[in-house]
Order: C-alpha cells, then sequence, then structure tokens
C-alpha cells in the first residue's frame, strides 16, 4: 500500500512538473526555465524520467554559468529531488531562490514549483510560514499569492499579529487549491467553539471541492470520519476511515478509532483484529496504550476475563519501567518510552515526522556529486541542518509539557485498567462456554483454538483490514450477558 | 522561604554584573546586526516624528490630548509585521535617546517578536534588556521577552552549529548574554510578585522558568534557580510540581538543616495536592501520593511534635487508601489514629479503615476493627449506627461467603446448619436471615419455618421486620391466608408504631373473618377499636353471651337485634320480648321481620299451652280463639310482608296454628253426663269443626311450599311444611355454621400449587385447584377465601363462583350456595359443580321443577368431585 501510495505522488509530480516543464520550453509564457539551454533542459528532464540515468550529476556547460541561469539550474535540480521523492529538498531549493530573487523569471518559477509540490507532498510547513513571513517581492499568479498569503497568515497568527493574519488570510482566492485549507482551519477553530456542526459544514465544502491539496482532502476526510464516530455513527466512520489514504502516523490513531467504533458495533472479532494490526511491528513506535483499555473492555463484554487479565499483565509489563520512573518521580523527560509517546502526539508528531525525513533525504544525497548546481550540496547539507534544529527546538519548547500530559494520561489509563482488572479478578477464568456462539470470520476457517489471527508483517493490509479478526469465543454463562456480535451496518 | 527570597537577591545582583559584561562584549559585535534595516526616508521620518510627538505627550501628560501608544498606533496603520518592525526599530532607538526607557522597551520587544533573522533578534533582545534595566517592564512583557530569547536562543544554536557539533564563537557568546538576561528577567519577575502576587503571576514566573529550562537546560540544575522555580510552583498551586522540586532540592542538598527544610517543603506541596485533588491530574496525584509517602514516613519518624505532623499521618493513609493499598492504609490510618486522636479527621479515618476492610473483603477483619473502632470518642451516635450497621452487613456478607454460592441448595443447608451451631449468637441469626432470603428468593416454602424461627429466636434483630413483611407478601401471594394473617399480625404487635402495622392489624382481622376464625378477629377488631365489627364477629361466631355484650357498645340500630337475639339465644326469651316487641315496631326489615316471627313463635308456644281443664271451661275456650285469631292475623302480616325466609317460617307457623287448634277442638274435654250416643255426636260436631282447621292447616303448608318453590326459599321451615307439621322446626336450624374447621391440616397438594402461585400469582386455574383442595380437606372457609381471591382477579370465574358455592353449602349458608351457583351456570351453564349441586338443593328441599331444569345440564359423566351429600343421591 505505501508503495502505491509512493508511485501517487510520484506521478502527480511527474504530471506537474512536466507542465511545468513544457511551459518553460516555450520561454514566453507561465513558469519555467528562460535562460537556459532548452535542448540541455530537454536532456536533464529526460534522465529525470529515466530511473537509471543520474541527472543530478550532469555538469552544465560553462557558458550558461550566470546568476539567472544557476537559479535555473538549481530549479531543475528541484525537479530531479521531487521526481526521487526528496521534496524537503525540492522545498528548500524552490524556497530559496524564491526568496532570493523575487519578481525575476526565476522567482516566478521558484514560486510556481513550490505551490504545486505543495498540493501533493506534506512539506516542511513552518519553514514555508518563515519563508512566506519574509517574502515582500510581488506575485501575480492568483495560485501562488494565495499559497504566499495563506502561509503568511499563520505565520503572522504565530506571532500574535491577528489583525495582519486575518487581512492576509482574504488574499487567499476562493478559486485556488489554497481556500481549502483556509476551510480546513475554520473547521478547526469550529470544532474548538464545540460547533461540530458549522466544522461538518466546512469539511462537506471541502470535500465537495475539485481544488483541494492531497494533504488536506486526506486530513479533511479523516477528521469529517472522527465527528461521524463522536456522533455515535460508528459503520459510518469505519467506512469513511476506510476509503482514506493515511500518512503512517495518522493510520495509527486510526486505526484505534476504527477499533472503537467496532467495539461500539459490538464486533468484538473485528475490534480485536484491528488490535492486532496495531501491535504489529509496522506500528510498534506508534503504538498507544488506548489498545489495551479497549481489549480489556471487549474482554469484558464477552466475558473474557481471562483476556482481560492477561492483557492487564501485559500492559504492566509493556509499561513498567515508565511506571517505575512515573512512580519514583523522576524526570519524565528521561524515559524515552514516555518521550517516544509524546511525539506521537499529532503536531509534535509532524515535527518529528519531519526530522526523520529530513535526515532521511540528506543520507539519500549526502554523498551524491551533484554537479547540475554548484554548491548545492553544501546549501542543502545547511540548510537540512537548520531546519532539523529548527524543528528540534519547537518540539523543545512543547515537549515537557506534551510529555506531562502523555504520563498523566498512561497513569489514568493504568487506574481504568487496575479498576477492570479487579473486576475479572472477582470473576472464574472460564465460565461455561456457549458453543452456538462463534466470532469467526465467514470465510476463515474455524480452528478450535480460543484465539487465532492473521499475523501483519507487512504494510499491504489497508484494504484488506476487514479481513482481520481475531476468533473468540464468549464465556458469558447465559444468565449474564451474552454479548452477541452484530452485524448491523456491514 | 527566606532562604528563597535571599537567593532571588543574589541571582538578581549576580545577573546584574553578568548583564552589563555580556552586553560589553556582543553588544559592540552586534552593531552591525540586521535590526538596522533599510527604512524609507518617509516611513523613518513618519516614526521618528510619531516618537517624538508620544514622547512629548509622556513628558508632559496631564490626561489631555491623549496620544496612542507607538505599537498601538503602527499596528493600526501599517500594512504589514515588516514595515511594522522597521518603524518600532526607527521608535525605540528615538525613545531611548530620550530616555523613555519603558516606552522604548516595548517597542524593542515588538521589534523581537516581529522579526526572524536570529542575529537582529538578538540585538532586538540586547536593547530590550538594556531599556529594561533602567525602568519597568509589565509581567506580560516580561515572559513574552522570556519566550522571545529563548526562541532566539534555539535559533542560534542552530545556525550557529559547525559540522564539529560546537557552537561558533560569535553564537556562543550572544548564548551567553541571553542566559544572564533570561535568567535575570525570571528572577525579577518572581521578585516582583513575591510579595502581592496573585496566582496567575506565580504561574508566568512558573512559564518563565519553563521556558529558561527549554533554552537553557545545564543551567536549569542551578539549586538557585530550583529554589526560585519550586517556591513559584508553589505559590502557583502547582502542588506536586513544587514538591517535586523541593523534594530534589532536599535530596541535593548537603546540609542537614536545608534538607530538612526542603523535605518539610515538599510535604507541605504534597500534602496540599491531596487536599485539592479535585483539580489536580492523575499524575499529579500519583507524584503527591508517592511524595507524600516516601518523604512524609520518614520525616514524621522525627517530627512527631510538628503542628503538621496529624496532616502528614493523615495524607500517608489516605494516599496508601487512594491506591487501593489497603493493607497499608490501614496500618497509616491506624498510626494516625493512635498518635493523634484528637484530631478531626480522626472520623474519617476510621471510616476509611473500615472501608479499607470492605474493599478486601475481608469482613471479619472489617468487624474486629469496628468493635475497636466504634468505641472511639471521634464518632456521634449517627456515627456508631452506621458502623453497627456496616459490621452486620459485614457480618452477613462473611456468612454469605461460607456458604457457597448463593442460590443453590446447599447454601440455604449450608446456612442453617451454620445458624443451628450459633444458635444464641449473632452469627447464627445472620446465618437464618441469610438463609431465609435465599429460600424467599427462590420461592421456597421452608422459607415460613426459617422466618417464623427467626421472628421467634430473634424478635429484637434488625432485620425482623423485613423478614415479617416478607412473610406477609409471600403467603398473600400464595393465598396462604392463614399464614398471611398470622404474620400481619406479628408484624403489628411488634411494630405497633410502624405506620403499616394499624392497617395490617385490620387487613388481619378481615381475613381471619374470612377464615371463620371469628374469635382472632374478635380480639383483633377489639384491639383495633371496631366495637362494630367485634359484636358482627360474635353474632357469626353465635356465641351470644358475648354478643349479648358487645351488642350495647354499638349503634342501637343493629344493636338491639343482635341484643334481643343473643337473649332469645341464651333461652332468657322473656327478658328478649320486649326488646323484640320494640324491634317489630320498626319499619318493615329483616330484623323487624325476625323479630316478629320470634314474638309469634312465642305466641305460638303461648297458644299451644292453651288447655281446658273441663269441658266447662269456657274461659280457657275463649282464650284459646283469641289467641288464635292474634296470633292468625299476626301471622299473615308477616305473610304479607314477604321477607323472603320469614314469609315461609310464618306459613309453618300458621299451619302449625290451624293443626293445633283443629287438635285442641278434637280432643277438647266431654261435658260430663253425657249419654253415650249423645257423646257420639258431640265428638262428631268437634271433630267436624275441628277438620275445618285441618284443612286450613294444610293449606298453609301447601301455599308454604309454593312461595318456597316459587321464589327458591330455602330454608328448613319449608321442610317443616313438607312435613305437614309433623317435623318441629327450630329457629336457629337455618344459621350458618360458623365454627372453623376442626381438621385445619394443610392439603398435600397445597405446597406444590403455592409454589406456583409464587411463581405467577395471578394464576385463577392453580388458585380453584388449590382452593378445591381446601374443600377437600373440608376447610370450607378457607376455600371460600382462595376461591374469592380467584373472583378478585378473574370476576368471571365460573368455576370459582361454584367453587363458592359447594364451600356456602357445606357451610349452611344454602340461600350464598344457590346465590353462587346460579350466578357460574349464568356464565357457564354447563358448569359441573354449580349444575350438579344446585341439582341436589333442588331435590333436597322437593323443588321438582326446578330440579328437571338442570337435568340437561348433568350429562352422564359430568360428575364433579366436589359434590353435597345433596347432590349425592342424583
Amino acid at each position: 500500500m505505501w508503495s502505491r501510495f509512493a508511485l501517487c505522488v510520484v506521478a502527480s509530480l511527474l504530471v506537474q512538473l512536466s507542465a511545468m516543464a513544457e511551459s518553460g520550453s516555450h520561454r514566453e509564457d507561465g513558469p519555467g526555465p528562460k535562460v537556459l539551454n532548452s535542448e540541455f533542459v530537454a536532456k536533464f528532464r529526460d534522465a529525470i524520467s529515466r530511473k537509471d540515468a543520474k541527472a543530478l550529476e550532469m555538469a552544465p556547460e560553462e557558458s550558461i554559468a550566470t546568476q539567472p541561469a544557476a537559479y535555473e539550474l538549481r530549479l531543475l535540480a528541484a525537479e530531479a529531488f521531487a521526481h526521487a521523492g526528496n521534496s524537503l529538498a525540492a522545498q528548500m531549493i524552490t524556497m530559496d531562490v524564491a526568496s532570493r530573487v523575487p519578481g525575476t523569471s526565476q522567482g516566478a518559477w521558484a514560486l510556481a514549483a513550490l505551490d504545486q509540490l505543495a498540493q501533493s507532498s506534506d512539506l516542511d510547513e513552518s519553514a514555508l510560514e518563515d519563508m512566506a513571513y519574509e517574502f515582500e517581492g510581488s506575485v501575480s499568479r492568483p495560485s501562488e499569492k494565495a499559497m504566499l498569503a495563506w502561509y503568511r497568515s499563520r505565520a503572522y497568527a504565530r506571532r500574535g499579529f491577528e489583525t495582519w493574519a486575518t487581512k492576509a488570510l482574504t488574499l487567499v482566492g476562493k478559486d485556488t487549491r489554497w481556500y481549502a485549507d483556509r476551510l480546513f482551519d475554520e473547521a478547526t477553530d469550529a470544532l474548538v467553539d464545540d460547533n461540530a456542526d458549522a466544522a461538518n459544514t466546512f469539511y462537506a465544502e471541502i470535500l465537495k471541492s475539485k481544488s483541494v491539496r492531497a494533504p488536506t482532502r486526506e486530513m479533511t476526510a479523516l477528521n469529517r470520519a472522527r465527528l461521524v464516530f463522536e456522533r455515535g455513527n460508528y459503520a459510518e466512520s469505519v467506512n469513511i476511515a476506510r476509503t482514506l489514504d493515511l500518512p503512517l502516523r495518522e493510520r495509527a490513531r486510526a486505526l484505534i478509532e476504527m477499533a472503537w467504533s467496532r467495539f461500539y458495533l459490538k464486533q468484538y472479532g473485528k475490534a480485536l483484529g484491528i488490535l492486532k494490526v496495531v501491535d504489529s511491528a509496522f506500528f510498534e513506535s506508534l503504538r498507544s496504550p488506548e489498545a489495551d483499555l479497549l481489549r480489556m473492555l471487549i474482554g469484558r463484554e464477552l466475558c473474557r476475563y481471562d483476556l482481560m487479565k492477561k492483557t492487564a499483565t501485559e500492559f504492566r509489563e509493556r509499561y513498567a519501567k515508565t511506571f517505575k520512573h512515573i512512580d519514583s518521580r523522576r524526570r519524565l523527560d528521561r524515559d524515552e518510552q514516555l518521550k517516544q509517546m509524546a511525539l506521537q502526539t499529532r503536531h509534535l508528531q509532524k515535527r518529528a515526522t519531519l526530522i526523520h525525513r529530513y535526515r532521511t533525504e540528506r543520507r539519500s544525497f549526502a554523498e551524491d556529486d551533484l554537479a547540475i548546481s554548484k554548491g548545492l550540496r553544501e546549501f542543502l547539507l545547511r540548510s537540512f541542518a537548520v531546519r532539523e534544529r529548527r524543528l528540534e527546538a519547537e518540539i523543545a519548547r512543547s515537549l515537557p509539557r506534551e510529555i506531562e500530559d502523555v504520563a498523566s494520561q498512561l497513569v489514568d489509563l493504568r487506574q481504568q485498567i487496575s479498576v477492570l482488572e479487579a473486576a475479572a479478578l472477582n470473576k472464574p477464568t472460564s465460565a461455561r462456554v456457549i458453543d452456538d456462539v462463534d466470532y469467526g470470520f465467514e470465510s476463515t476457517s474455524y480452528t478450535k483454538f480460543d484465539q487465532t489471527y492473521w499475523p501483519v508483517d507487512n504494510e499491504s493490509w489497508w484494504d484488506e483490514l476487514d479481513a482481520y479478526q481475531v476468533l473468540m469465543q464468549p464465556h458469558c454463562a447465559d444468565e449474564t450477558t451474552p454479548a452477541k456480535e452484530s452485524d448491523a451496518n456491514e | 522561604m527566606i532562604r528563597a527570597i535571599i537567593f532571588s537577591f543574589i541571582l538578581v545582583l549576580f545577573c546584574s554584573w553578568k548583564i552589563t559584561a555580556a552586553a560589553e562584549s556582543a553588544g559592540t559585535k552586534s552593531a552591525t546586526g540586521s535590526v538596522a534595516e533599510t527604512v524609507t526616508d518617509e516611513a523613518s521620518t513618519q516614526a521618528i516624528a510619531y516618537a517624538d510627538k508620544y514622547a512629548a505627550y509622556l513628558k508632559t501628560s496631564d490626561g489631555a490630548g491623549a496620544v496612542e501608544s507607538p505599537v498601538e498606533y503602527f499596528k493600526k496603520n501599517l500594512e504589514s509585521p515588516q514595515a511594522y518592525r522597521r518603524s518600532m526599530a526607527k521608535i525605540a532607538e528615538r525613545l531611548g535617546t530620550k530616555s523613555l526607557w519603558a516606552s522604548a522597551a516595548e517597542a524593542w520587544l515588538e521589534v523581537l517578536v516581529a522579526t526572524s533573522d536570529a542575529n537582529a533578534r538578538f540585538e532586538a533582545a540586547l536593547k530590550w534588556s538594556e531599556a529594561v534595566r533602567k525602568s519597568k517592564a509589565s509581567m506580560k512583557d516580561r515572559l513574552r521577552f522570556v519566550e522571545q530569547a529563548v526562541m532566539t536562543v534555539q535559533e542560534l544554536r542552530g545556525r550557529g552549529s559547525r559540522g564539529d557539533g560546537k557552537i561558533g564563537k560569535k553564537e556562543a557568546t550572544q548564548i551567553e548574554y541571553l542566559e544572564v538576561a533570561v535568567r535575570d528577567t525570571v528572577t525579577r519577575m518572581q521578585q516582583s510578585v513575591r510579595d502581592k502576587g496573585q496566582i496567575e503571576d506565580f504561574a508566568s514566573v512558573v512559564r518563565g522558568y519553563e521556558f529558561y529550562q527549554i533554552g537553557f537546560p545545564q543551567q536549569s540544575e542551578n539549586s538557585k534557580i530550583q529554589v526560585n522555580r519550586a517556591e513559584s510552583l508553589f505559590r502557583a498551586q502547582e502542588w506536586s510540581r513544587a514538591g517535586l522540586e523541593f523534594e530534589s532540592l532536599s535530596a541535593a542538598s548537603k546540609s542537614a538543616e536545608k534538607k530538612a527544610e526542603f523535605r518539610e517543603s515538599a510535604i507541605q506541596a504534597y500534602v496540599k495536592a491531596l487536599n485539592d485533588s479535585d483539580n489536580a491530574t492523575p499524575l499529579a496525584l500519583v507524584r503527591a501520593r508517592r511524595g507524600v509517602r516516601e518523604v512524609g514516613t520518614s520525616w514524621l519518624a522525627k517530627n512527631l511534635r510538628h503542628p503538621a505532623a496529624a496532616s502528614t499521618a493523615y495524607n500517608i493513609g489516605q494516599s496508601w487508601y487512594e491506591d487501593r493499598a489497603y493493607p497499608q492504609a490501614i496500618k497509616a490510618f491506624n498510626f494516625f489514629l493512635e498518635k493523634f486522636n484528637k484530631d478531626s479527621r480522626c472520623r474519617d479515618a476510621i471510616f476509611m479503615i473500615i472501608n479499607s476492610y470492605s474493599q478486601k473483603e475481608d469482613f471479619r477483619g472489617l468487624i474486629r476493627a469496628s468493635k475497636k473502632l466504634v468505641k472511639l470518642p471521634a464518632l456521634s451516635d449517627d456515627d456508631q449506627k452506621a458502623i453497627r450497621e456496616l459490621m452486620r452487613r459485614a457480618q452477613l456478607k462473611d456468612v454469605q461467603t461460607i456458604a457457597g454460592a448463593f442460590g443453590t441448595k446447599e447454601y440455604a443447608a449450608n446456612l442453617l446448619e451454620l445458624a443451628s451451631k450459633h444458635k444464641d449468637s449473632s452469627l447464627g441469626a445472620t446465618a437464618l436471615y441469610e438463609a431465609f432470603t435465599s429460600m424467599n428468593s427462590k420461592h421456597e416454602p421452608e422459607m415460613f419455618e426459617v422466618g417464623e424461627s427467626l421472628l421467634d429466636k430473634f424478635p429484637n434483630a434488625a432485620y425482623t421486620k423485613n423478614v415479617a413483611g416478607s412473610m406477609v407478601k409471600a403467603a398473600l401471594l400464595t393465598a396462604d391466608f392463614e399464614r398471611a394473617a398470622k404474620y400481619m399480625t406479628i408484624y403489628s404487635s411488634r411494630y405497633p408504631t410502624d405506620p403499616e402495622s394499624s392497617a395490617l392489624r385490620k387487613n388481619a382481622a378481615q381475613i381471619s373473618e374470612w377464615l371463620g376464625d371469628f374469635k382472632e378477629a374478635t380480639r383483633l377488631y377489639r384491639n383495633l377499636g371496631d366495637v362494630e365489627s367485634v359484636a358482627r364477629c360474635d353474632f357469626l361466631a353465635g356465641d351470644w353471651k358475648l354478643l349479648e355484650g358487645s351488642s350495647t357498645k354499638i349503634n342501637p340500630a343493629l344493636g338491639l337485634y343482635y341484643y334481643a337475639l343473643s337473649l332469645w339465644r341464651q333461652g332468657r326469651q322473656a327478658e328478649a320480648l320486649p326488646r323484640l316487641k320494640q324491634l317489630s315496631t320498626r319499619p318493615e326489615s329483616e330484623h323487624s321481620a325476625h323479630a316478629r316471627f320470634l314474638l309469634a313463635q312465642r305466641a305460638l308456644d303461648d297458644f299451644r299451652a292453651i288447655q281446658m281443664k273441663d269441658a266447662n271451661d269456657q274461659s280457657a275456650l275463649v282464650a284459646k280463639v283469641k289467641s288464635f285469631q292474634a296470633l292468625s292475623k299476626e301471622l299473615n302480616d308477616i305473610v304479607r310482608i314477604g321477607a323472603g325466609k320469614w314469609t315461609i317460617a310464618a306459613l309453618y307457623l300458621l299451619g302449625q296454628t290451624n293443626l293445633d287448634l283443629g287438635r285442641f277442638i278434637a280432643t277438647s274435654p266431654i261435658p260430663l253426663g253425657l249419654q253415650p250416643n249423645e257423646v257420639k255426636v258431640y265428638r262428631r260436631a268437634l271433630a267436624k269443626q275441628a277438620k275445618e282447621y285441618g284443612v286450613a292447616s294444610t293449606q298453609n303448608f301447601k301455599l308454604c311450599l309454593e312461595t318456597a318453590e316459587k321464589f327458591e326459599v330455602f330454608t328448613r321451615y319449608a321442610k317443616g311444611c313438607r312435613m305437614r307439621g309433623k317435623l318441629e322446626v327450630k329457629e336457629e336450624s337455618d344459621t350458618i355454621i360458623a365454627a372453623p374447621e376442626k381438621n385445619n391440616s394443610t392439603p398435600k397438594t397445597a405446597a406444590e400449587l403455592r409454589k406456583k402461585l409464587y411463581e405467577s400469582p395471578g394464576d385463577t386455574k392453580t388458585l380453584t385447584y388449590l382452593a378445591a383442595a381446601y374443600v377437600q380437606e373440608r376447610q370450607y372457609w378457607t376455600a371460600t377465601a382462595i376461591y374469592n381471591r380467584a373472583l378478585e382477579l378473574d370476576p368471571r370465574n365460573a368455576e370459582a363462583m361454584a367453587g363458592v358455592g359447594i364451600s356456602r353449602l357445606f357451610l349452611n349458608d344454602l340461600e350464598g350456595a344457590a346465590l353462587m351457583f346460579k350466578k357460574a351456570l349464568a356464565i357457564a351453564p354447563n358448569e359441573p359443580t354449580a349444575a350438579w349441586n344446585l341439582a341436589g338443593l333442588y331435590r333436597e328441599f322437593g323443588f321438582a321443577s326446578h330440579s328437571k331444569e338442570l337435568a340437561s345440564k348433568r350429562p352422564k359423566g359430568s360428575r364433579p368431585v366436589l359434590l353435597h351429600p345433596m347432590a349425592e343421591k342424583l
């Protein structure tokens, strides 16, 4: 699934960049190379499209070593980086050129490339905000204008300049893709104001629009699924989530939410199946302790006190070191597990992921001879280092409070799990089994084991998620609550 | 805390020195910094002009002609933050030259916020610090500066990092300066609010220290800073975080005195956290609980006389309790109670000890502890009562645990065994009660025995009320009315002041009356002061002696009748006569008809007594004739009234009167001296005359029978008429049998049927089966009550109606029986019990026409089980 996702991104980028290239080759209209030899440009782009070619190692002719040509070469390099999936490198180059030569054809091309890049890739948004904040050049094309206005408004708001932020926001044109981001922000504000109806309206408007950036569309759909969940329509929430192509960090969270939906739909086998996926090595670093609580609750519904006891033991063992750390009242940031969990919170996770991406991209070109542009490698290494530190600083500012919150939630979960476990300890390990209730999956052969699951060892699972389920026999005596699994809304 | 103040002053002095030194070093280098951006002449002129205008306003301000602060003015009037920061830099410089440092600082802070470049930001921070050193800044601005300065430090670190991981010299110097500036600012923030600061002021200081910690994690470990931070956290009411800081200071401190001081502060903070638990996060609570235990326990050992010792000891117990570590909680609270037995929290500690045992399900431990604790003076009467109740419940739970799984057969058996082993102890009572509860829940009839045993052996136990109430309910549901009345009586006599008691006693009396137990009913009615019902029951019971007394206490309208009748039935007719005469003059009614009949009966006796001594005894003859005339007239009057049974009885007496007169004439003495043939003639004449009265008598008897058949009056007088006077009918022969059944053993099938009724009390079929079982056991009053219960549930139940009929028939209530049979047949024309027994009744009285009508309703094979001897001959 991930490879499919990456392919989509690359394909979309290729289409966009080819369009840019084509318009550039005509020189007289649209953003693109104006001073570079069109033969070289064509050769370079051909090399980009051929997987075996190393476009970035192509040295330009001596005769085109002028400043505008140097910028154009960098922008061509950005095309190559984008093609290779190194969108952050492409972002750094385009931002740099756009800031250095505003009002020139290279500056316009850089902005257009940046705008296109942002349509389909997750970029370093705080870098974009910084760039937009200081950018004072004039821009004529509506989309780039809207992009700058959008990030500028966020930068202004971050500094507390609300009036200017609001003013900038009015420049985000309705006919641009950035307008959807504006609506998304308004939906977030509505949610903060506890106005879910208004938020839902905004989300619906975004999803109706054809001009929406891919990341924005995905987040909108996910948030809408969450709203639907909040309103108790669990089946629809699951259906929406299943259609989404989410980034990894959102997938882990979405999985837990889907498991909750299945739980509320009384589809315990499916809920446990999803929790098994969450437990897989693939999500190891993103695992939430909430999964244990949910598993305990399912155990209670199925009168599987053995499962509850096992889960409680595993929970305690998994977080034993962290609990010892908390109980001993040591500094929370010195516990790696807590730190990791704090980094999973939405706004920190985004930054942590970016740091990881910067490092991954840096490794991919650190040893390359980027002959296409003199000093490009040094520029990128320096930019990446600055950005990494900037992101680290942002994380450092939020981390202490976030760790406190995460630790508090973990303690709260421990308490809830203890209460559930205490209730389970008063029950027999196994009660009379009701043989006519089978939590098996229709298309899978039912085994006689109490519990079995589909192992998850790769990423190609999202579409088939509903096939994963734990075959679980409820142990409720008939006079208690035989928690029958519901197939409603399937 | 004093130590913290001294630390703050030292810190401020140190910072001031450091700032000057660092500014000299970093400031010179930043003279070329990018804060001095290119500003257009026009913008620059405007900014300077506004600064001058504002400066003039500040220096001469008397409140008139107010000038907006540059920050407000330019924020409103400039297009972008970039233009704003350039203008603010100009204004700040200008205001500085005019020594308006506070306004200059305000402007430099705006420049700092609006600037991206790290060097320019450093320069703005430097300028702000310089300006603030010469003036004042608000708490909000100081915190804003700290945040921005820390961000600048991070930016400088990022930009100044070299390949080897070290920071460039320039950036290092800048960072060093900013560290001092930030520390100085936060310290001053803390100093400025120390005396009069509000919680939110200290929250700002805490935030400032947090930023400092983010920017300079190494320096944050400095103990002086830590002391200030701990104090600020405490004053910001961030109790558990303050506790952590103090605890950490205590651990790091080398001086024993300081160690103790910080430890006390830590305990104080943790205790505050626990007392403010509603506002604490789960993490804060964990920290406070663990903290107060770990720091407090060792401290307490050496400081028992300290004013905070009691509070600490209590909170240690509470922290264990909240962590559900009950054995430790019990130990800690016992320690608290032992050492601080006059503390106001002793009561809470006691209850938490008891609850700890309860949570552990250690019921014996709970009882043991409660016995000791309940005597402590900290408890009010209500508390003691509550603890005793808790002990009782614990005992119950303990018993339940011993007995095994509730509801099983063994459960009740185990409990009964336990109860018999501990007969005279409260454990025995508890076991018995639990056995009762178990049986009651399973609807086992043995529950009554166990319940009665409980009421008998432990009449004063707290739950006897509940037991009696449950048994009443169960008895009523199972139509066990005798038991119901019994338990109602027990309940009402044991709890006379209970609001339900009076109603229950009334019900008990009513049920006893239904069951024909008039003696018990009378006792209960008398107890209730219901004299009318007492007299009624004496009457129904046929206890004439008692009725003689009770009748005088009720309304004379009925009382006179009862009184006259009681005298009559005791054979004191002479005394009864005046009362009967009095009654006979009353408007026509059953009672006056009865009285007139009794008078007539008496007159008949007198009439019969008149006999001639000899043939010359003319006075006797005259008396007899007169008496005859008077008696006939009276009896004819009664007949005319047409009061059912009394009409038939009067006709019977009329027949008897004529018969007697005829006999009187026929056997009258022969005058002396008559010749034999004259005697013959004389006797013939007498016979002729006597015959007329014989005929009249026959006519009376015939009319009597016809009327009885026509109006279906079932009275023994009708049988007397049939025998044409040969049968002497007594007035009381129609009386209903009142004495309760001698045989009061419960039918064999009753237990099973009652179990069914417990499950479904509205099952009329089962009720009629049960009633029939009682009919077969000749317990007709009980059967009637059960049939009536079925009719209450289903008023058109023909089987129950017929059941009431047969029961009444056996009780000699012939009229009542016939009425119920007819009602049953009206609903179900072939109801066998009704058809057969009514036919038997008709046959008994010779009502042939009626008997024939029923023949078709008695097909072969329909002979019912419940059959009265009158019907057996059919």
